[in-house]
């Protein structure tokens, strides 16, 4: 996993956003950035070339399952992966999300193992396929 | 029977007992079909004002309803839920002065360290200075610094992750809060369709909570997914 990658961190509370920051620095990782909604987010990874997107689903503006498909809707950017970090738990919108093309799902309350699991399969699937 | 159409009677029935009195057949003719006539709008004007009793009770009994479902189901739904908020807030609280005695005690190993600083100080300042013992008591203090470093380093990061409950509890008040609101509304609704000469209307209609996100899962009370039903139901999908 390259350490250096740009990640992206879309949340409305930003101190969820500092939670997975230092989770994400435990893990080694040091370039990263905030958004607070999708809105914010989008021309962010417009001109912003990020490696890895971690987002919040219940957002006000553009709420994070719209972020997750306009990515996908958008050749330049569509394969960048998807970890959406949400308290929404009902077995609808985990499928609705998979259906989306989300590349993992964390329920809130999460521990950094949680995350650190979903990371790792996240880039040894990008591994495989490349 | 209000005053004006009282005094109307009594013109038309006089007229009428008039115009029998002195046989006058077109008279009588005319009295009579404005008597009816007067009856049939005093009924009319009677059905209008029965009907609009009738829409206003339909409209009462509507919010009723409602008033019906919040006291019934959404208030008792949200007490629960900030129940939970309360519990969320107490534990962190907890967890957070827990990992703030833990990391004084990383003060102590910092003690540790200058003691044995001072201590090779001491051995320096003497001539020939045993230079070997030097080695060895700054060979302590690295290792004492590493160790309470990393310790340090792990409860500051637990720390952090010990506000999260600020994203949940956040989530649930702002459900509540809605919720309050809607309950406002609907009373200061139903105070005005009772008559109760409130001035002040609403400032916004009841909305329904149609498409809503469920939002976080308030445990033993929702049909939600843990991360290991997540993770089951996505590994069926193919993930």
């Amino acid at each position: 996993m390259d350490t250096n990658m740009r990640i992206l961190i879309v949340d409305d509370f930003s101190t969820m956003r500092r939670i997975v920051k230092n989770l994400l620095t435990d893990l080694g990782f040091t370039n990263m950035t905030e958004a607070d909604d999708g809105n914010t987010a989008w021309p962010m990874l417009q001109s912003g070339n990020f490696d890895f997107v971690v987002t919040d689903w219940n957002m006000p503006g553009m709420t994070g399952i719209d972020l997750l498909r306009n990515i996908r809707g958008d050749a330049r950017i569509a394969k960048t992966p998807v970890l959406m970090v949400t308290a929404e738990a009902q077995r609808d919108q985990i499928i609705q999300a998979a259906q989306a093309g989300v590349n993992g799902y964390i329920i809130k309350p999460f521990t950094a193992q949680t995350l650190k699991e979903k990371m790792d399969k996240i880039f040894q699937r990008a591994a495989e396929t490349a | 029977m209000n005053a004006d159409l009282r005094a109307q009677l009594s013109a038309r029935l006089r007229d009428l007992l008039e115009a029998i009195d002195r046989d006058d057949d077109a008279a009588v003719d005319a009295g009579m079909v404005a008597l009816v006539r007067s009856h049939d709008e005093s009924l009319f004007a009677h059905v209008a004002r029965l009907t609009r009793g009738l829409h206003q009770a339909v409209v009462n009994l509507r919010l009723d309803e409602q008033l019906a479902t919040f006291a019934g189901d959404e208030i008792p739904d949200a007490r629960s839920r900030l129940d939970y908020v309360m519990k969320v807030t107490e534990t962190a609280a907890h967890r957070t002065l827990d990992l703030v005695d833990q990391a004084r005690t990383v003060t102590v190993g910092l003690e540790e360290a200058v003691s044995h600083l001072s201590e090779a100080e001491n051995v320096l300042a003497v001539a020939p200075p045993d230079v070997a013992n030097v080695g060895v008591l700054i060979a302590e203090v690295g290792a004492t610094l590493r160790t309470h470093g990393a310790y340090l380093r792990q409860t500051l990061s637990e720390l952090a992750q010990a506000q999260e409950y600020q994203d949940i509890s956040g989530q649930i008040i702002r459900r509540v809060i809605t919720l309050v609101r809607n309950v406002e509304t609907a009373l200061l609704e139903l105070l005005r369709a009772a008559g109760g000469g409130l001035q002040s209307a609403p400032s916004r209609p009841i909305k329904a909570l149609t498409g809503e996100l469920p939002g976080p899962a308030v445990p033993g009370s929702d049909p939600s997914a843990s991360q290991q039903d997540a993770d089951e139901l996505l590994a069926s999908l193919g993930f």
